[in-house]
Formats: C-alpha cells, structure tokens, sequence
C-alpha cells in the first residue's frame, strides 16, 4: 500500500441498520461453521443520512481466525466478481466491509486491523467490520456488533509514525483504536407481517436452553476441534523435521565430492555443516 | 368424476434413481430474503432456488436464493442464463454442497409464462425442479404465504411433438407439496430482536440492539418471563379454588408432573458443580496441551 496517497475521510455514518433478512443469514452461517470462523462481505448503502444500510450479505469461500478474510486473494476476487454480478440486479449496491465471527473477540488480531484501515482509506469511509458470537447464539444470545478504526488511529496509522509524542498529540490509547457503532436491526413491511404472524412467544428461544444436551454438545464440540487442530499441529511438526533432515542430508552429499579436492575429510565437513544447521536454528529462534 | 384428470406423479415417469421431492423445508434466510425480493418490484421477479437435495427421503432443503432478470413481452420470455449460471457458480464457491433445486416467483399466479419458465428450469437441470410462489405482492396486507409445487408434463414432450409435427409442446400441470419453514434457536435470536420492534408499543421497523452486556439482559429477560409466568399460574389456581372458572384437567397434570420434577429432587447443586468440573477439566486440559506444545517447540529447537 502506497501510504503517501491514503488520506483520511470523516464517514458519514454513525448507525449500521441491518436488514433482518441479512442479519438471518449472517447468523446462519456463523452458526453453521461453529467452532470454525465464518466471514462474509456486507454490501449495502452509504448514502442515507447518518445511517449505513446493510442489506445484503454473500459467504466468503474462504476464511479462517489467523489472517483476515478481507484481504484473503481468493475472496478479494470472489468480492469482485460478486459486485460485477449484482450491478445487474442490485444497481448501485457497495462494498460496506466485512461480517467475521468472533468467540469473545477472537477476531480482533493485527491482521484485522490492517484490513479495516485498507476498507476504511481505500474503499469507502464508511466501511465496518461486524462481528458475530456463535458461540452465544447457541444459548440463545444475539451478539452482532458494529466497529470501525477512529481517526487518531488512522491518522497515526497512515503517518506510520507510533512514536510517545505522535500519540499523545492525537490522544491515542489502546482503548481508543475502535469506536463501536450502535447497531439496529431493519424490518421491512412484509417483514413486520411475517413477524406479526407469529405469536411473540414463539422467538423466544427458551425451549432450546431446557435441553441440558446443547451444552455438552458445544463442550463436545470443542474438544473435538482442539483434539485436530492438536493433530494438525503434530503433523506440520513431523512435516517439518523430516523436512529438516531431508535439508541436511542434501547439504552433506552437496559438500561430500567437494571436500576430496580440497584435502578435508568428510568428518570436517560433517561437522561444519552440522554446526552451520545449528547457529542458523539458534539464529531462526 | 367425470371433471378428475388423472395424472402421473414425475416420480413415475422418471428412472428409479431419482426420487421426486415430497417436502420442501425453508429455512428461515431464505423466507426473509424471498421476502425482501418480493418488494424490489411490483412485477414478477423470478430467480433460482438454491439448498440441498436428500436422495433417500427426496427431502429438499432451500437455503438462499437469488434473482436471475428476465423480461416478458406478449408471449415471448426471456431468461438470462448467464447471469444465472454465474451467480451459482459464485455461490458454488462459499457453498460447495448446494445445488439448483428449483426456481421462485414472487406472483403466485400460475400461467402461462409459468410453464414456460418452469420448462427453462426442467431442462438445465438434472433433476426434476420445484417451483415456489410467494403471495404478498398482490394484496398489501396479507400474510407472505409460500406455496411449493411439482410439475408434470401433459401433452406431448418435445421430441415426441416434433415426430408428429405438433407446433405446440408440452405443457405442466402443477401439484402442490408440503413445505414448511424452518426456524433454527440460532436464527430465533435475530428474529426475537426483530420481533421487538413489531410488538413494541411504538409501531417501528427498528429494532435497536444491545452491544453490552447482551448476555445479563437476556437473563434478566428470562427470569423476569419466569417470573410472569408462576404469577398467571398461580392467580389460576386461586381463581379455581376460588370456583369462579373451571379447572382444566389437561393443565392440572402438566403442573402435577413438573412438581415431580422439582428443584430438590434434581439435585440442583450438584448438577451445577458437576457443569463446573466438567469446564475446568477442559481448560485443565486445554492448558496442559498448551504447555506440552510450547516445551516440545522449545525442545526441537535444541535438539
């Protein structure tokens, strides 16, 4: 990102209103790939008064806790040909930033503040990241809520300069690198109707908690992923180590004709070789 | 009995490894967005029906849908392939599972553009499609209402209409399936928060939620449900003793076998601790994994 050109713009929004329909569907899918992380990109419009209108949301094909799905290759193209798709149907619908859900604000990584300040400076001033808990929907808890970078951060951010002094200038503390942005939820008529329907009694969700199963469950659940990422993890190590030896034996059949022209013994040249491996693991440490 | 046609259901006509849909479940995204798409236009807007497909009991399951343009003039109908295939090509990407199961129409009149989409359907797709109509556009106040229907060709298909040089192919007659609408406890949550709005005493369309501490609301919420609910339970009962209504037996023994079921003999608190055990044994766990990973890193570097 070329810094010189990125310039702060004040957003014009201050309230995120989400289209019921969306909202379902961000839930849905948050839900649905629980205890894996799910994000999507959130569409919409900026150009009412103080209020950005979510009001569409797509399923990023790819997304995952350890970097930000915003900026992920794949789902950068896949957001780009999903716009050139709705200009057909949806006119003047905008990218308005990302949905990405977040166990007890997991999401909030270094990686997910780079890709605000991206959204925020290059595409639209009013981009939002929102995050979701599955986790607490599964005991009948809504947890949608709205952030976006402020600007002492921003400004400190494109000035790239986090000395004591520049900070100080612009009041920044680590409590103020997010604002958050109250968020409502829209019905439309036919929506209201649909609701209406219904008795009131019959959103309440308190049938699910009585089964006492829903947490053992999500408690089941959880092992269950911890005992494969822990898999995962072994794997890459052995992955690793025998790539690791493959690297040495390489090197020592690289280094063993050599070592007759020049009067070393291969024992000399094991041991340097081995010694090299060592200082470099010690440096790589 | 003169008035009955009798018709073969597709299943019948079709080879015996494809099973005719018999229920179509919505869930409750789908409704919301087909909702939302009934109101873009007071024309008919008609799109695809993305989900799953169940091989065993020919259970369809609809989870999105989107809108494919289309234009009619007089009697001659135009879809836009393209732009259909791309999009589900798009959402084959995020939903690598899903498949065409049918298409939608936010009229629920049936004529005879109907068939002809429907035929545009039969033929792009490998199984045989549903159809869904939501009713709403046409009468402002009532209810969305969604009706699903299968279709079977009368008339003669198109290769047979060709062989004895008819100028006119087949055509469908419609048969409605079940279908109901699927409201996961998850969705319920955004539904419960939307609902506020409509049964709140100001007549809004927004709800405005809470971003802190939704957790304690939400308990505060339910006690005070709890709580609403012993009162009117308690106020029958007097009233019933009182003599002023009759009892209903049905409700006495529901109260007679939740009393069995009482505090006391769950044993509330050692439930509640045994919950406890159970947490901290896996953080235990998960803490103890943590160190065994971080001191076999520690011991790979240095060996």
């Amino acid at each position: 990102m070329s810094k010189s050109k990125a310039q702060y713009t004040e957003p014009t929004t201050t309230v995120v209103q989400i289209e019921t329909s969306t909202a379902l569907k961000i839930i849905k899918h948050a839900s649905e790939r629980f205890p894996r992380s799910a994000s999507g990109p959130l569409l919409g419009f900026d150009v009412h008064e103080d209020v950005l209108k979510v009001t569409q949301s797509h399923r990023f094909p790819y997304s995952s806790d350890d970097e930000s799905p915003y900026r992920h290759k794949e789902n950068g193209r896949y957001q780009e040909e999903l716009l050139e798709q709705l200009k057909v149907t949806d006119g003047t619908i905008q990218l308005l930033g990302w949905y990405q859900s977040s166990v007890s604000g997991k999401a909030f990584s270094e990686s997910l503040v780079d890709s605000m300040a991206y959204g925020q400076l290059r595409q639209s001033a009013n981009s939002v990241v929102i995050t979701v808990d599955p986790s607490k929907a599964q005991y009948g808890v809504l947890s949608l809520r709205a952030f976006r970078l402020t600007k002492p951060f921003l400004e400190t951010f494109i000035a790239n300069d986090y000395s004591v002094e520049q900070l100080n200038k612009v009041e920044l503390s680590f409590d103020k690198v997010f604002e958050e942005l109250p968020v409502q939820l829209h019905n439309n008529y036919l929506t209201s109707l649909l609701l209406a329907a219904n008795d009131e009694d019959f959103y309440h969700s308190t049938q699910a908690l009585e089964a006492s199963s829903l947490k053992s469950k999500a408690l089941g659940t959880n092992v269950e992923t911890l005992i494969d990422s822990v898999d995962d993890l072994n794997h890459l190590y052995n992955q690793l180590n025998r790539k690791k030896s493959t690297n040495q034996e390489v090197s020592l059949r690289e280094w063993l004709p050599l070592c007759e022209k020049i009067n070393f013994t291969a024992k000399d040249v094991e041991q340097q070789v081995v010694s090299d491996f060592l200082t470099d693991s010690v440096i790589r440490q | 009995m003169a008035d009955t046609l009798h018709i073969v259901r597709p299943n019948l006509l079709l080879s015996s490894t494809t099973t005719t849909p018999v229920s179509v479940t919505v869930q409750s995204p789908a409704l919301f967005q087909l909702v939302e798409f009934s109101l873009r236009s007071q024309e008919r807007i008609i799109g695809t029906l993305v989900g799953t497909r169940s091989d065993e009991d020919g259970e369809l399951v609809v989870k999105d849908a989107y809108i494919v343009p289309h234009t009619e003039e007089d009697d001659i109908l135009e879809i836009e392939d393209a732009q259909n295939r791309a999009f589900f090509n798009l959402h084959k990407r995020s939903n690598p599972k899903d498949v065409i199961l049918g298409w939608f129409s936010t009229s629920d009149a049936i004529d005879s553009f109907t068939s002809l989409i429907h035929d545009f359907y039969s033929k792009t797709e490998q199984y045989p499609p549903i159809h869904l109509t939501l009713s709403s556009v046409s009468e402002l106040n009532s209810v969305p209402k969604i009706n699903t229907y299968i279709a079977t060709t009368v008339g003669a298909s198109s290769s047979l209409a060709n062989a004895i040089k008819l100028e006119k192919e087949s055509n469908y007659i419609f048969t409605p399936i079940p279908n109901k609408v699927d409201f996961g406890a998850q969705e319920k949550t955004v539904l419960n928060q939307a609902a506020k709005a409509v049964f709140g005493e100001s007549d809004e369309s927004v709800a405005q939620l809470e971003s802190k501490s939704v957790d304690l609301q939400v308990l505060v919420n339910a006690v005070n449900q709890i709580d609403l609910l012993i009162d009117t339970t308690l106020e029958y009962i007097e009233k019933v003793e009182q003599g002023s209504i009759e009892g209903n037996e049905e409700f006495a023994r529901l109260l007679l076998s939740s009393l069995n079921t009482n505090v006391k003999s769950l044993n509330l608190e050692q439930a509640f601790t045994s919950q406890i055990q159970d947490t901290l044994m896996i953080e235990y766990l998960t803490s103890s994994i943590k160190t065994q990973l971080e001191l076999s890193a520690k011991l790979a570097t240095l060996a």
